[in-house]
């Protein structure tokens, strides 16, 4: 590079333009929204609730999976799922969907899910329906 | 500096999209246009670079002054913004990017309209759209605009180990763009990465998680930090144990109201405006700013003696500084800074005195 240049030598891009992981979940409504998703003891039992690219594997946070059991999650939706419809929400799955018990499969044998995990999304973004972002 | 009429590349949206700018044309206006171009000489740059460096320089100063005396009020800054900014500065946070808007025509002073210091966007079109330009139509110029190399070196100064998220409002083209042109460096500075719309962090009750459930570490958010304040996880900010970049630092100096600060602190500095939050403290034509405002919302000039509509928010008063026109166009310089550098500029016309949204975005080049 020249010394007195102020130019880039080289602009390369990795990963710009390629489809994009994650953001693409479920739609949120404003204010905190609870969600759930199942967990599954294999993949196909997820599949067999909901479809193959709904399901993904527990990501460990350390990066190490070796010796690892993976179980498998759908995806998030609603908790108040019973009470209201909402359009875009992936729903329970079939099994609870289909208004089967909601006893948890323990030994992940049978397609019913092994257990539920809750959060709370949709806490962030409200300021940014309203008003422009960048500047 | 001289704007100059040029042929486009016959084939310039293939190009474009083919660098992922897929926003070139937004609501069916050009938002990239390189039919024109602004051509300076080595000196201009030379100054450009000096007074980028030196007005980042005194706002670090401001933002030390504002802490040390507790000028959160000033700012509009509630307890809770103001711990944050005090704890983020005091452990020496660093920041990744901004952009100085300045007003300048090659000659005289540049002066320094607002800094982006937190959200800025335009990234990406500074950095890799008008470096691939220059690379097509004029390769033995150079340009202002070391974004990319300095962007991926800065990465390595900010982060040390450990994923980053990366969040901002995808559905919006812009946002998208700078966000995950940021993310690309981050990985070239040998980061693993991922993606997380602002919507759809969740809170587990301890910490800020990703679609996976997994807590966020360190989180690079498109997203202003008054935002961030004022949405119902809000109130969680202070108790998750995680890293924000930009800073929260940043939130004084992406604050209008850092104007009169600055003037306060360097007055009559040759490449500052009179600012108050008084419009009887300036003469002459105004303009008026809200505190928050961004992409040109809410800004109106006031000529001498006019009087102003009510405002629902703190204003920030300015005294005018035209932008310098060309032809029918005017013109206004974004100045990057990277870190403490001054790496590039990105310019944006329009046909109207204030720069907004949806201004065009115009390449440069310079010669010595």
């Amino acid at each position: 590079m020249d010394p007195g240049q102020k130019k880039s030598s080289a602009v390369t891009l990795a990963i710009m333009g390629a489809a994009m992981t994650g953001a693409v979940g479920i739609p949120l409504l404003f204010g905190g929204t609870d969600v759930q998703r199942n967990r599954y003891a294999s993949r196909e039992a997820c599949i067999a609730d909901y479809s193959e690219t709904q399901c993904n594997p527990d990501m460990p946070m350390t990066g190490a999976t070796s010796g690892l059991s993976t179980f498998y999650y759908g995806p998030w939706y609603r908790s108040d799922y019973r009470a209201r419809s909402t359009s875009g929400d992936a729903g329970p799955g079939r099994y609870y969907g289909s208004g089967a018990a909601s006893a948890f499969s323990s030994s992940g044998t049978s397609s019913a899910p092994m257990g539920i995990e809750s959060g709370t999304r949709g806490g962030f973004g409200r300021s940014g329906r309203v008003s422009a972002r960048g500047g | 500096m001289q704007r100059e009429t040029r042929t486009t590349r016959a084939d310039w949206q293939t190009r474009v999209e083919s660098l992922g700018f897929d926003f070139h044309t937004i609501d069916g206006e050009a938002y990239w246009r390189e039919d024109v171009c602004y051509r300076f000489s080595a000196d201009e740059v030379d100054t450009l670079e000096a007074v980028t460096v030196e007005l980042h320089s005194m706002c670090l100063e401001a933002v030390d002054r504002i802490v040390r005396d507790g000028r959160y009020a000033d700012l509009g800054l509630d307890d809770t913004a103001a711990k944050l900014v005090e704890q983020s500065w005091r452990a020496r946070e660093p920041a990744l990017y901004g952009r100085m808007d300045l007003s300048w025509n090659g000659s005289g002073a540049p002066k320094l309209l607002e800094y982006n210091a937190d959200t800025p966007t335009a990234l990406f079109e500074a950095s890799v759209v008008q470096w691939y330009w220059l690379q097509d139509v004029l390769r033995e110029a150079d340009q202002f605009n070391s974004l990319h190399e300095t962007l991926i070196e800065r990465w390595k100064q900010v982060h040390t180990s450990g994923k980053i998220h990366f969040s901002a409002v995808y559905e919006q083209p812009e946002d998208r763009g700078t966000c995950e042109y940021l993310r690309d460096t981050a990985a070239q500075a040998g980061f693993v990465t991922e993606t997380v719309d602002i919507e759809e962090i969740g809170w587990n009750g301890r910490y800020f998680t990703d679609l996976e459930n997994v807590p966020i570490a360190t989180l690079f958010k498109l997203y202003p930090w008054e935002w961030l304040l004022a949405d119902e996880f809000g109130a969680n900010i202070p108790k998750a144990p995680m890293r924000w970049i930009e800073p929260a630092w940043k939130m004084v100096l992406s604050n209008k109201s850092i104007l009169p600060l600055l003037w306060e602190f360097f007055p009559n500095h040759p490449n500052l405006l009179p600012a108050s939050h008084r419009r009887s403290d300036l003469s002459g034509a105004i303009v008026r700013k809200p505190r928050y405002g961004r992409e040109g919302e809410g800004v109106i000039v006031l000529g001498a003696g006019i009087d102003e509509p009510a405002s629902n928010e703190p204003v920030v008063y300015q005294q005018f500084q035209e932008l310098p026109r060309f032809g029918d166009r005017f013109a206004l310089i974004g100045s990057w800074v990277i870190g403490n550098e001054a790496a590039g500029i990105g310019i944006r016309e329009d046909a109207d005195r204030i720069t907004r949204n949806s201004s065009q975005l115009v390449p440069h080049y310079f010669v010595d």
